[in-house]
């Protein structure tokens, strides 16, 4: 299977360490970013084939992260997964529009499910 | 004493008429007839001889006989009620020295006993040399008008206790002049100028919030348009000092004899309190259960990929447990997620959004998605679709939580294995009909009336799953009554259920803001 590298925008520590586990587990390289101007900055340095972006994160949140990155041409096309605990109807329109690929509830999302939106996400066939 | 000055007076210039009685020659019907008609009568007191001439009407208002024997002053103030003699002694008497034109109201006791009130009028006639030579005059009885005069003050007197005493403001709208009338409370509570004249009627609807009026003024439309008497709106309404405040607006109208809406009174509570309280009951409810989101993500993922082996090999009882504690993290999500649902739904804040959906398909990926639990009860979902139904007009998400909801507890309550539940979803009088049958526990009789209330389950549901939210069905019918739909059910207990749930033709439809008329 093609090398996948994910990088984890996530500030909640334990969520970050249990998609950084769960992840692992299924073969993903996955990079943490704990708010969004780090988010942005490991997107330019590990060049990830799918970006997992938390929407409430300190210093830049996940939708300004998303704004920066379709406004710089290297990243227009980066294939993002919002994820959030959030579910604001507007933000899902608004994230849509800046044509993010999914816009999930964690809690409502088994790691198997994410699993198969990030293989969705880089291409690959569902296990 | 007007008796004694009339007495005292002997100088007769004009000759008397002998009777009062002439013929009115325009009409060609006696003045005697026409007092009759207007239940007017009269009378002359001639100053020469002191004797009052009455006409037979007078006499019949004074409930006595008529006669043509004329009275002295005296027989005239006995029949006055004992009360009032001297007030219209008083009267007769200053007419007669500043022969000034009169009028008063005096009680009468009738042979009978009866009080009556009458309205009397009268003139002083005197000689070219200035003598009273007579005085006449009218009478009326006016008993009854005096009773409604009375009782319309004391009613108006009511109205304006009430309208001075509440903190609400109250309007009274008079539709024909287009004028409206407030109570003090405009001043009071929202800090207008006290005004003494009345507003035009659009005065109101000028200050009610932009995002408000047309939904507002819409609605009233229908109202004076409908049956209703009543109506009930709530917006927000401009202060004096540019600051809104939300309001709740209960108005009654008045019809006239040919139904056509003439008046309109109302009053404005200030709600504002109660609305600031649902929004923080509402923010708060929103901030726990996304705060208690967080948490259950992580034991989510955790306990999966520990129930999974991912980490290390489980014993069979390990893996029991964690597969529990998955179960339940799930149930607590699931929880959670229903609380969300029913702020937002309650709030209003939910946003419809309409969308011309393939409804099989959505049926259809509902189904699949409970294939797993039914596999695991060993139930089968059979779905028989109507294949000519191509597009209908929904939400989606809503119509999928619907479906969800009603195949969840189909599957959940299924009493046996092997049983099989039934998705129907086609066309029927008028309307859009999906029905989900199963052969489950069923509903007791004395549940049914409560199954569509929140946090509500039946006995037997509660015995047969301990793991359910109460919030099912009742979020479901949030959904319907939001968007113009509506459910029902046959059941019976140990048979089974059958759900209706009927849309329009047209589809799903936003029914927020048009607050219905009580």
């Amino acid at each position: 299977m093609k090398h996948i590298k994910i990088v984890l925008a996530e500030d909640e520590p334990t969520i970050a360490a249990a998609y950084l586990k769960g992840l692992g587990f299924h073969g993903f390289d996955v990079v943490l970013a704990k708010n969004g101007t780090e988010a942005l900055a490991a997107v330019s340095t590990e060049l990830p084939d799918v970006l997992l972006l938390d929407i409430i994160m300190p210093h830049m949140n996940g939708i300004e992260v998303l704004e920066a990155l379709r406004a710089s041409p290297e990243h227009v096309d980066l294939p993002v997964i919002m994820l959030t605990n959030l579910g604001q109807p507007e933000d899902a329109e608004r994230v849509g529009e800046l044509g993010a690929l999914a816009y999930l509830i964690k809690s409502n999302l088994s790691l198997k499910e994410l699993v198969e939106h990030v293989r969705k996400a880089a291409g690959l066939p569902p296990v | 004493m007007a008796t004694r000055n009339a007495t005292d007076h002997t100088t007769t210039e004009e000759p008397m008429p002998n009777t009062i009685n002439r013929p009115l020659e325009t009409s060609g019907i006696s003045l005697d007839e026409a007092q009759e008609l207007v239940h007017i009568g009269s009378w002359q007191w001639s100053v020469a001889s002191g004797d009052i001439a009455w006409s037979d009407e007078l006499y019949r208002i004074y409930g006595l006989k008529p006669s043509k024997q004329a009275l002295g002053f005296e027989d005239f103030i006995k029949l006055i009620h004992p009360d009032d003699r001297e007030k219209v002694t008083n009267i007769i008497n200053e007419a007669y020295q500043t022969k000034q034109s009169f009028e008063f109201e005096h009680r009468v006791v009738l042979p009978n006993k009866k009080i009556r009130i009458l309205h009397g009028k009268g003139k002083v006639v005197s000689d070219a040399n200035g003598n009273v030579t007579r005085m006449l005059g009218t009478s009326q009885d006016v008993t009854e008008r005096k009773k409604s005069d009375q009782a319309l003050h004391r009613s108006d007197e009511r109205f304006s206790a009430v309208s001075a005493a509440t903190n609400d403001v109250v309007y009274d709208i008079d539709l024909r002049a287009g004028t409206m009338w407030f109570n003090g409370a405009l001043n009071t509570a929202y800090g207008y100028p006290k005004r003494k004249a009345a507003a035009p009627v659009h005065w109101r609807l000028d200050r009610i919030h932009p995002e408000d009026r047309e939904c507002i003024e819409t609605s009233i439309d229908a109202w004076l348009k409908g049956r209703n008497k009543t109506w009930v709106g709530e917006y927000r309404f401009r202060k004096h000092d540019g600051t809104y405040v939300d309001v709740r607006d209960r108005a009654f109208l008045l019809r006239d004899s040919s139904r056509a809406p003439i008046r309109i009174i109302g009053s404005m509570l200030d709600i504002t309190q109660q609305k600031e309280l649902e929004r923080a009951k509402d923010r708060f409810i929103s901030l726990v259960s996304h705060q208690l989101r967080t948490p259950l993500t992580s034991m989510r993922l955790l306990t999966e990929m520990l129930a999974s082996g991912h980490l290390d090999t489980l014993t069979a009882a390990q893996q029991e447990c964690m597969l529990q504690i998955e179960a339940s993290t799930v149930r607590m999500i699931r929880l959670v997620n229903e609380i969300l649902s029913v702020s937002s739904l309650e709030t209003g804040r939910l946003n419809v959004q309409l969308v011309k959906s393939n409804a099989n398909a959505i049926i259809q990926a509902q189904i699949d998605e409970v294939l797993p639990l039914a596999a695991e009860r060993k139930v089968t979902i059979v779905f028989e679709p109507d294949e000519t139904i191509d597009i209908v007009t929904v939400d989606p998400m809503l119509f999928s939580q619907i479906v969800h909801n009603l195949l969840t507890n189909a599957v959940r309550y299924s009493m046996k294995e092997n049983s099989v539940i039934k998705v129907t979803f086609h066309l029927a009088d008028n309307e859009y009909l999906l029905t989900v049958s199963d052969r489950g526990i069923g509903i007791p009789k004395a549940a049914q009336p409560h199954i569509f209330s929140g946090f509500y389950r039946a006995n037997n549901a509660i015995r047969a799953r301990g793991d359910g939210t109460g919030l099912g069905l009742y979020l479901t019918k949030l959904i319907l009554d939001m968007t113009g739909g509506s459910i029902r059910f046959d059941s019976q207990e140990r048979k089974g259920s059958t759900f209706y749930v009927s849309l329009p033709l047209g589809g799903m439809s936003n029914k927020q803001g048009s607050k219905a008329p009580a």
